[in-house]
């Protein structure tokens, strides 16, 4: 996505994803962290780290290692 | 045992229209559908609006239906209306229904966009991360549906310009210049996998439909043919793309779709005209699958060779769809005027000798579904029987 989300979420462009946890639960999130624009392909392993956004604590992830 | 049509069904001005306020629009639409009918706003004892509400609307109009439903479902809404106020008037709770649109989606006049509160599901689950717009959540399965199915972008692209050659030359069309899948790829990147030709155009506009029992004799007195209602369905899932069943088939819209068929009683083999609500150029070819037209996969080849064209073996969104024709916001309104059209045979482009049109809305993203069957034969509601 080319454009930032005012107010919530402001860098551009940026990945939304749908990210399937091992745990069985599918949720929307981002894929954050340096090159990740360039290798991020559908079914990439993902880790799971935490963001402070609007004043919330939430969920993004970054590609695993290959 | 009733036959129920459309007798009515009008547009308003559209495009850029920032002199008329949403409910302008709607009061246009409605006094423009009332005149093709021939039924005067007196006569009208139901009245279905999803947006402002059927109160802003009815006071606004001076009538006093004793019939009012303001099912809100996003774009698919007047789908559901259509629905319900044929069962309404079956019941004999009504007798002439009123369903009108408008919405001042361009100029933000007297329509306001109301984002959703964070503490709602949208609000919670997508609005954090950026997916704050329909092309934004869209993209993540568009692409795992591309992708499954050993599709490209060129497949979207086909889409928008297979139905563009459906508006090239109709001044009423916001995008009416024929157009390339190497010019649609060109396009500036709204959203990976979307350009801005495979995302639909943002207008101001408004349409409206009058139902109402049409017996035998009133029929042959109508201004234009009736167009009957055979059947319907409708369906919900969930306003969250994560939360859908499977991100690459819509389930509301094969429950939708399975439903208004068998109320009907016709088989995809049947229909001769399609309109399938195209926010963007991947939903034609989840309906095409969906509603079991082509098998698992075959949706962009099927549009790629010319199925859905002037011509083709399927006609689809044969007003240029959302992508082309208009798109106020919530466009199921311009999709069902387009069958009544084409099924009077006025239409801007008509289809060749089609009988019986099947119209599929979506709403909400991937949220909510409606479907109907219309035909300018006769056959009572519901039913699957000739009236």
């Amino acid at each position: 996505v080319p454009r930032p989300t005012k107010g919530i979420y402001e860098d551009a462009p940026h990945i939304i994803a749908l990210v399937e946890l091992v745990e069985g639960v599918r949720m929307m999130s981002n894929i954050v962290g340096d090159d990740a624009i360039a290798r991020v392909r559908l079914d990439a392993p993902v880790q799971v780290e935490f963001e402070i956004r609007d004043g919330m604590s939430v969920p993004v992830f970054t590609l695993a290692a290959a | 045992m009733t036959v129920v049509a459309i007798v009515g069904a009008a547009e308003t001005e559209l495009g850029v229209r920032p002199h008329l306020s949403a409910l302008e629009l709607h009061a246009d639409a409605a006094l423009n559908a009332l005149a093709d009918a021939g039924v005067s706003p007196a006569e009208v004892d139901g009245l279905c609006v999803a947006d402002p509400g059927p109160v802003d609307v009815a006071g606004y109009l001076g009538i006093s239906p004793q019939w009012v439903d303001g099912t809100m479902t996003g774009g698919c809404s007047y789908m559901l209306h259509v629905r319900h106020a044929a069962a309404a008037i079956s019941s004999g709770l009504c007798k002439t229904v009123l369903i009108t649109h408008g919405e001042s989606g361009r100029s933000g006049i007297g329509t306001v966009r109301k984002p959703r509160p964070a503490s709602s599901l949208p609000g919670q689950f997508e609005m954090p991360y950026g997916g704050s717009r329909a092309p934004y959540t869209f993209t993540v399965p568009a692409r795992r549906f591309l992708a499954d199915r050993g599709m490209t972008v060129e497949h979207l692209a086909e889409v928008v310009v297979a139905q563009r050659e459906w508006a090239v030359g109709n001044s009423r069309a916001s995008r009416s210049e024929p157009t390339t899948v190497e010019a649609v790829l060109a396009g500036p990147m709204i959203a990976d996998p979307f350009t801005r030709d495979m995302c639909c155009p943002v207008t101001d506009g408004g349409g409206a439909v009058v139902i109402t029992e049409v017996d035998a004799a009133r029929a042959a007195d109508m201004r234009h043919s009736p167009v009957y209602v055979w059947g319907g369905g409708e369906a919900v899932e969930s306003p969250l793309a994560s939360q859908m069943t499977d991100v690459t088939r819509f389930e509301a819209f094969e429950r939708a779709g399975a439903a208004a068929f068998a109320s009907a009683g016709v088989a995809p083999d049947d229909i001769d005209h399609l309109m399938v609500y195209d926010p963007f150029a991947h939903v034609p070819l989840y309906g095409l699958e969906a509603l079991g037209f082509v098998g698992w996969g075959e949706s962009g080849e099927f549009v790629r060779s010319g199925g859905t064209r002037p011509g083709g073996r399927l006609p689809m969104n044969t007003n240029g769809g959302g992508l082309n024709y208009t798109h106020t916001g919530m466009y199921g309104m311009f999709a069902i005027i387009e069958a009544v059209r084409q099924q009077r045979g006025d239409a801007y482009r008509p289809v060749a000798d089609a009988q019986v049109s099947f119209v599929l809305g979506v709403g909400y993203s991937f949220g909510a579904s409606g479907a109907l069957v219309l035909s300018r034969h006769r056959r009572e509601f519901g039913t699957g029987q000739r009236g």
